[in-house]
């Protein structure tokens, strides 16, 4: 199995349509991150205050005190009580939340890992390569196992490369003023999320023939994901980066869904022909 | 007789919901060149398949160096080419043999530049574009290169000399003389004329509605032939066999 994923790796950073796919994602974070619609002149009419220089300067400015800096939060629903002694210190407290906030503007990017998905099972099939591995005493499962692991390597690395581009940039002081296990797991576990998002997408890819048809049906998924606020995994975005809340359901719902779309896909998979 | 590499004991195979393959019973051997020959449709595609676990086996047993081919651990040893080499279009000739290279473990460049040199299937002379882009024998000569490189103990060619002119099927005809006697592999080559696999093969099984109907070595066709070995000669021999065989 680690040859094939080997195998897939070198022909993912060899095959041109692959690698364009593969820019296109990253340049597709990049752009996602860009579109993040904070100013300088629209940052304190946002529900977050973005960056913690920016609280800083605005507090200097107000002759803001420690107590009504705690009050600014409390009154916006960002705070419910802090410890802090000085009034920079308060913005720490709000971190969680603001990271939140600038996270959740992310899930606009799963389209792009989700047709990477399917266009690559669909370029497989199409091509009969599973064949090559099958002739060679690899085995159905070997290589439907192979194949899952790649794709979702692939799609956590991108995701985690967006959401570290987009913390960098609106949200950098988290990385210097938080524990840095808290930031790391909530990063991790966004990007796990992503994934679980993502994974319909493998289904799609491994039913579906044609990818016009595929991609329609991904496109559909998304806009599905960005407008129904009722999605479960959705809700948890509010929980995921508070203190000590949201963490285990979200990291539980996310395996899971992983793990059904992963047992459906091999349903289908083990008696679908590969010839 | 040393121990046979393939062995398949009544051996039925359906697929599509009809059978492909009947009662088929054969044993290979190391050292041999085996030529399958049969009319389109006649299950020399089917069985390949078979073998290579494919499409599953309905009745009797197939087994590669004694275990079924129902596992795929069997085909450890094996290299394949079935029906159309299954290329990554995208990669360069090069990249193809190296993903197989990397499929089997073993990236060994030295086996992929004789291969490459051998078949004429060199950088210099393809050029660098992709597999896809390439005529159809080079896509052949790849798919037989990309077969022979985990230098395996039984190798399947599917019809490969329908698409090689004369020059590449002699090529490739010594690549496999040469490839079966230094590696002692069991070699089968299927194709629907009896003339095209004559300069190579050693044995020959002739396969008719998905049944073996003869089995005959070089010498035992030889005896029969009507003049010297020519295209229309064995045309002839061919056809005779296909009558008495009630075919």
């Amino acid at each position: 199995m680690k040859q094939l994923m080997r195998a897939d790796f070198y022909r993912l950073f060899r095959s041109a349509p692959l690698l364009i796919a593969l820019l296109v994602m990253l340049v597709g974070d990049l752009y996602a991150s860009s579109r993040v619609d904070v100013t300088t002149e629209n940052m304190y009419d946002l529900p977050m205050l973005c960056t913690m220089s920016a609280f800083n300067s605005y507090a200097e400015r107000t002759n803001m005190s420690l107590n009504g800096a705690k009050n600014f939060f409390i009154k916006r629903g960002q705070l419910e009580s802090s410890d802090a002694e000085e009034v920079t210190e308060v913005f720490r407290d709000v971190m969680p939340y603001q990271f939140r906030w600038v996270l959740a503007s992310t899930r606009g990017m799963l389209f792009l890992p989700a047709l990477f998905t399917a266009f690559f099972l669909l370029m497989d099939r199409q091509r009969r390569n599973a064949r090559n591995a099958l002739y060679v005493g690899h085995s159905r499962s070997a290589l439907y196992i192979s194949r899952i692991l790649f794709l979702f390597l692939v799609c956590f690395c991108v995701s985690l490369l967006g959401i570290l581009l987009l913390a960098g940039i609106y949200a950098g002081a988290v990385f210097t003023r938080l524990p840095a296990l808290y930031v790391w797991s909530r990063l991790l576990l966004h990007a796990l999320r992503d994934c679980a998002l993502v994974a319909p997408a493998l289904l799609l890819g491994l039913v579906l023939t044609n990818l016009f048809f595929c991609a329609a049906a991904i496109a559909a998924y998304s806009v599905f994901l960005r407008f129904i606020p009722l999605h479960p995994l959705t809700r948890f975005d509010l929980d995921i980066w508070a203190q000590g809340s949201g963490y285990v359901p979200t990291l539980l719902i996310s395996l899971g869904i992983l793990a059904l779309c992963a047992v459906l896909g091999w349903v289908y998979y083990r008696s679908s022909r590969l010839d | 007789m040393s121990t046979a590499v393939l062995t398949a004991e009544n051996l039925r195979c359906v697929s599509g919901g009809a059978p492909v393959l009947d009662g088929v019973t054969l044993a290979l051997y190391p050292g041999h060149i085996y030529g399958l020959v049969g009319d389109p449709g006649s299950g020399k595609t089917a069985f390949l398949r078979c073998v290579a676990g494919l499409i599953p086996l309905e009745s009797g047993s197939a087994a590669i160096n004694g275990v079924s081919v129902a596992e795929a651990a069997s085909r450890r040893e094996t290299g394949m080419l079935v029906h159309e080499p299954a290329l990554w279009n995208e990669l360069s000739v090069p990249g193809n043999l190296e993903m197989m290279g990397r499929i089997l473990g073993k990236p060994d460049r030295k086996r992929m530049g004789k291969l490459m040199k051998a078949l004429e299937i060199l950088p210099r002379q393809t050029g660098r574009r992709s597999a896809g882009s390439c005529p159809a024998s080079v896509k052949l000569r790849l798919g037989t290169a990309m077969a022979l490189l985990g230098s395996p103990k039984l190798l399947m060619l599917d019809n490969i000399f329908s698409g090689l002119d004369s020059d590449d099927a002699l090529r490739m005809t010594e690549l496999l003389v040469s490839e079966t006697a230094e590696r002692e592999m069991a070699t089968l080559v299927t194709s629907p004329y009896l003339a095209a696999l004559w300069p190579l093969a050693t044995d020959y099984l002739f396969l008719h509605g998905g049944r073996i109907s003869g089995k005959y070595t070089r010498e035992e066709l030889s005896s029969r032939l009507t003049g010297e070995p020519g295209p229309e000669t064995l045309q002839a021999l061919q056809e005779a066999l296909k009558k008495e065989a009630g075919a």
